[in-house]
């Protein structure tokens, strides 16, 4: 075997981007969104999946979006020419509630230890502090999908005691409560990938405990980052960096431009290229 | 036989939203990315359609203005936003100062709500959890948002949900003829389910407008019958910001244009005086747009062929046997 090159050169957002593909197993059939778990899927593509099916809520079945360009959005162009199959929203999500879905991901504004993620709103649901988009499909991939991965960027006031909204289930409270509120068995969130880590669900509590924590990242700096008194392994690991071969990838292939990576910087481009007559 | 002469719906946009959206409608519209119809909501603005209640699977950019007024009193949605770009800006402030009330769902129910609709039964069971927000979260439409019902077959719980009939739906497609038979293609989003079916009319917004054989040659695409369009119109451009299959990519630097201009009052203002109130019909809208940034800012939009081979439906020859 090739002995791996790793990289000290990266940000965090990345090593995030390359543990969420590091996730996908070949041949899943996977529910992608726009954003970091997107590329991931991607990552996951061109590396050590390359069956894996790429899918999303417009209706592309088997997407194929790097023969063109980094997606802007599971609708956009690059997603469809290429494709195996369109059909739109409810025609992905009857497959999906059907249960033939492997792998969803799930992100959104904040997270508590039984992987309840809510993405709708902080504050009063009717008056809120925040709003949020809303569920989108995120409800049903974390309900549907065989497993589900949660890509966080790790703060204190996203990793909280109790999330403002349940938009996408979790464990509820603990053991046997998706199953209670009519979710099937065996389903729910496998791994949390975070800016600082790698964090797993315990088998018998269901309660969120820290894995591993990505070089120069200490397990103290992971608790600090979380409201409640987080679990942490008995051995608590290091995660594999990132390969060279891998950042290369992200960053020349994946996105060149920095649409999703280099955000703040790309937008600014982007209005001043449109203005510049 | 001969076909006989059919009557065209062809009309213009002012007179489409004048004739055929009423105050207190409940108006479906689609997704939107790719093909929303923005080109009608700038008009919907403009007439300021008023107590209207907007039912929709997800929202993207294109709808944002219509938040701008109090236009919208009620949403039945899953998902108002601007995908990479942000956050649906106007929509976000409305909400968190309870201008707008709102009812959330999953995308999936709300084309499960729509496509009961659309078969005309009353309750439609539902695949969702009964420990989230989804369900234990009621908004605008309160008590009414949900039952739980013990199915007649298995006896297992089981959720419904009311179904929805729309007053009228706007749908932007790449061809249509003049009666309103709708063809579109590539990502059909909320289109090859034909949830918007449920409305009960429907205004169909066209990049082109194409005579009823090229529409009959190839009859797989079309996503809705001449006989639920009230109106037809010919609206190149309808969908900008937004992409439309074949036609034009998605402007992003317009989208995040649009979601920089909207981060307080006073900056969205600006921007809907310029973009909204400032002209009178996209055709002027795309001429405003040239002349701001220029021809080739909007030509750059245009994508790269990417052709479909053609299939053979195969007609009957005329003898029997």
């Amino acid at each position: 075997m090739k002995e791996k090159k790793y990289s000290t050169d990266y940000t965090l957002t990345e090593l995030m981007l390359i543990c969420a593909a590091r996730q996908v197993r070949d041949k899943d059939i996977v529910f992608i969104g726009t954003g970091l778990p997107f590329l991931a899927c991607m990552l996951a593509k061109n590396t050590h999946a390359p069956h894996l099916v790429p899918c999303s809520e417009q209706g592309q079945i088997d997407a194929n979006p790097l023969l063109w360009r980094t997606p802007r959005a599971i609708g956009d162009m690059a997603m469809t020419a290429g494709a195996m199959m369109t059909t739109d929203l409810l025609g992905v999500m009857h497959r999906l509630s059907y249960g033939e879905f492997d792998l969803g991901f799930i992100s959104g504004a904040q997270v508590d230890k039984y992987g309840n993620v809510n993405s709708t709103c902080i504050g009063d649901y009717k008056k809120p502090k925040v709003r949020f988009p809303g569920s989108g499909g995120a409800n049903p991939i974390a309900s549907w999908t065989k497993r589900h991965v949660l890509v966080f960027v790790h703060r204190k006031h996203q990793f909280v005691e109790k999330v403002d909204y349940i938009t996408s289930p979790g464990y509820f409270t603990g053991p046997g409560a998706r199953e209670a509120a009519g979710l099937p068995a065996g389903t729910g969130p496998v791994a949390v990938i975070t800016t600082l880590g790698l964090l797993k669900f315990d088998e018998k509590t269901k309660e969120m405990y820290l894995c591993a924590v990505h070089p120069k990242v200490t397990v103290e700096e992971v608790k600090k980052n979380t409201s409640w008194d987080l679990k942490v392994a008995k051995n608590v690991e290091q995660t594999e960096p990132p390969t060279v071969e891998e950042i290369r990838m992200v960053r020349e292939e994946l996105d060149p431009f920095g649409i999703y990576l280099k955000r703040e910087e790309f937008q600014k481009k982007a209005i001043e290229f449109l203005m510049n007559k | 036989m001969k076909q006989p002469a059919k009557e065209s719906k062809i009309m213009s946009m002012t007179e489409a939203i004048s004739k055929h959206v009423n105050d207190g409608d409940t108006l479906y519209l689609p997704w939107g990315a790719p093909g929303g119809p923005a080109a009608a909501v700038h008009e919907l603005i403009r007439q300021g359609k008023k107590d209207l209640t907007v039912v929709s699977m997800a929202l993207s950019g294109y709808v944002d203005p219509l938040f701008y007024g109090d236009q919208v009193k009620r949403i039945i949605t899953a998902w108002v936003g601007t995908e990479l770009v942000g956050l649906a800006q106007i929509f976000r402030r409305k909400v968190q100062n309870a201008q707008v009330a709102i009812e959330d769902y999953a995308n999936f129910h709300v084309g499960m709500m729509l496509w009961g609709g659309r078969a005309n039964v009353p309750f439609i069971p539902v695949p969702v959890d009964r420990a989230s927000g989804i369900l234990n979260e009621k908004g605008c439409l309160g008590d009414k948002k949900y039952s739980i019902v013990e199915c007649p077959f298995t006896g297992k719980k089981t959720v419904i949900l009311p179904t929805f009939q729309p007053d009228v739906g706007i749908i932007h497609v790449q061809r249509s003829d003049a009666q309103g038979n709708a063809q579109t293609w590539g990502t059909h989003v909320d289109f090859k389910s034909e949830v918007h079916l449920a409305c009960k009319k429907l205004i169909v917004t066209a990049e082109e407008i194409v005579d009823s054989d090229v529409i009959s040659h190839d009859p797989d695409r079309t996503m809705c019958p001449a006989f639920k369009v009230c109106a037809v119109v010919e609206a190149p451009w309808g969908a900008h910001p937004e992409a439309m299959y074949g036609h034009y990519d998605n402007d992003l630097a317009y989208r995040i244009y649009f979601e920089h201009s909207t981060y307080d009052d006073e900056n969205t203002k600006k921007w809907m005086d310029e973009w909204v109130f400032g002209v009178k019909s996209r055709d002027e809208y795309i001429a405003h747009y040239i002349e701001k940034f220029g021809y080739s800012k909007l030509m750059r939009l245009k994508p790269m062929p990417f052709y479909s081979g053609s299939v053979n439906y195969g007609r009957p020859k005329p003898e029997v046997f």
